[in-house]
């Protein structure tokens, strides 16, 4: 369960979020939005990537603050474009890259690459240089990367927006086939009329918390 | 193919330690300053191309690759040669390029991981003056893992001016490219510490 208390984020003069209250306990939740209205700093809230100026925000009871370390464990994090979240030149040398926080064995270190490749069909891929794949490719080893460590939580942020429309097709088959709730910002609305409940902020504000057909339709409207 | 990316051979170059390949980089480098006899630097420049093709490396791909640097040496070796003497230019260019050579070796048939791992074992005795080695390592690795990148970049932004027919302007090439880079590395640093890296 992540929970947003009393939660404002504010950068200089301007105020990116403000007094955002709410739990958010559904397996798929999407956030929408139009530019600038503080989608991405919500959720860089999520796994401490940024920091509320006032309020808590918590995800099973560990403050992203005070155990920011913790929370990333349980909260992956997929970012719009994957060639600034892949680090290594390398497809597999990249896999091992996440899993040296977490200290393995090398036996334990190769079977969990192992089962990750294979898990997003990047097996064929291992040796192969990072930038040569595909966008959808890349998208694919960002997401194993996100769910090396076993998260509970995904944060999505844009993830299709640079793909085509086979390669997004292929990466959001992967991420629904996910049991972790997921947390998507999108402009894409075809991705959010499948989540379970949907936010709409407007100028770093809740603007609509419901269902996805009526988000939907009260997105539009404020769109005119 | 990325010029300074690891290409993967089965070849005995590929195949020597990480650790070895690094320290023969810092003995040659040494190596070189200590002679100005242009034979024995003709012949190490000979063995260092002799690595490339024991590496099985794509030599006709790299010397394409390489062509502006060659273009730099051959400017240097030219300035040399009007402004001092034919010999000091020859020394100076011969060093350069078994160096530059040397370097490319050394990335192209190294994997990044094995050089980061090197690395923070040489660095661990520097750990109690404040040195992080793991950190070190990581902004190593992360040197030669954008250096294409940044290039990509350089090459987008010029199109983007050129189209404008702003490509001679040095300001309306630098300040995009600044910009983009500072953005890159938030990004970039953001990722890092997604995945539970220290930064």
């Amino acid at each position: 369960m992540i929970i947003f208390d009393t939660v404002s984020v504010t950068a200089g003069n301007r105020t990116v979020l403000a007094d955002i209250s709410l739990t958010l306990r559904e397996r798929r939740i999407a956030v929408i939005g139009a530019n600038g209205s503080g989608k991405s700093t919500f959720a860089r809230l999520i796994n401490g990537l940024r920091r509320p100026s006032t309020g808590t925000v918590t995800v099973d009871g560990l403050d992203t603050v005070k155990a920011a370390k913790d929370v990333r464990r349980q909260v992956g994090f997929l970012f719009q474009d994957p060639d600034n979240q892949i680090v290594m030149p390398l497809v597999d040398e990249d896999l091992r890259f996440s899993l040296k926080a977490l200290k393995l064995s090398p036996a334990a270190e190769n079977d969990r690459v192992e089962q990750i490749l294979d898990s997003y069909g990047l097996t064929h891929l291992r040796h192969q240089p990072s930038h040569s794949l595909s966008g959808g490719e890349k998208q694919l080893l960002a997401l194993a990367n996100s769910m090396l460590r076993g998260p509970r939580y995904l944060v999505l942020d844009e993830p299709t927006t640079l793909l085509d429309l086979k390669n997004r097709k292929r990466v959001m088959a992967a991420i629904d086939a996910l049991e972790q709730t997921v947390i998507c910002v999108t402009h894409d609305l075809e991705i959010a009329a499948t989540a379970e409940r949907v936010l709409i902020l407007a100028d770093g504000r809740i603007a609509f918390d419901g269902p996805a057909l009526d988000a939907i339709a009260a997105y539009r409207e404020m769109a005119g | 193919m990325k010029l300074t990316l690891y290409v993967r051979r089965d070849s005995p170059v590929h195949a020597l330690s990480a650790g070895w390949k690094l320290g023969l980089l810092l003995a040659t480098g040494l190596l070189i300053l200590l002679t100005d006899d242009i034979r024995l630097l003709g012949i190490g420049f000979t063995l260092t191309l002799t690595g490339f093709l024991l590496a099985r490396l794509p030599l006709a791909n790299i010397l394409h690759q390489a062509r502006p640097l060659l273009i730099v040496l051959a400017i240097f070796f030219a300035a040399h040669a009007l402004f001092t003497t034919v010999e000091l230019g020859a020394v100076l260019t011969l060093r350069f390029a078994i160096m530059i050579a040397c370097g490319l070796l050394l990335t192209l048939t190294t994997r990044v991981s094995d050089l980061m791992a090197v690395l923070e074992r040489a660095l661990q005795p520097f750990a109690p003056l404040g040195l992080d080695p793991e950190k070190a390592s990581l902004v190593f690795a992360m040197t030669i893992r954008f250096i294409p990148a940044l290039a990509e970049t350089w090459e987008t932004v010029r199109a983007a001016q050129q189209a404008r027919g702003m490509d001679r302007n040095p300001l309306a090439l630098l300040i995009p490219m600044t910009v983009l880079t500072l953005r890159r590395a938030e990004q970039i640093s953001d990722a890092i510490e997604a995945r539970g890296i220290d930064l």
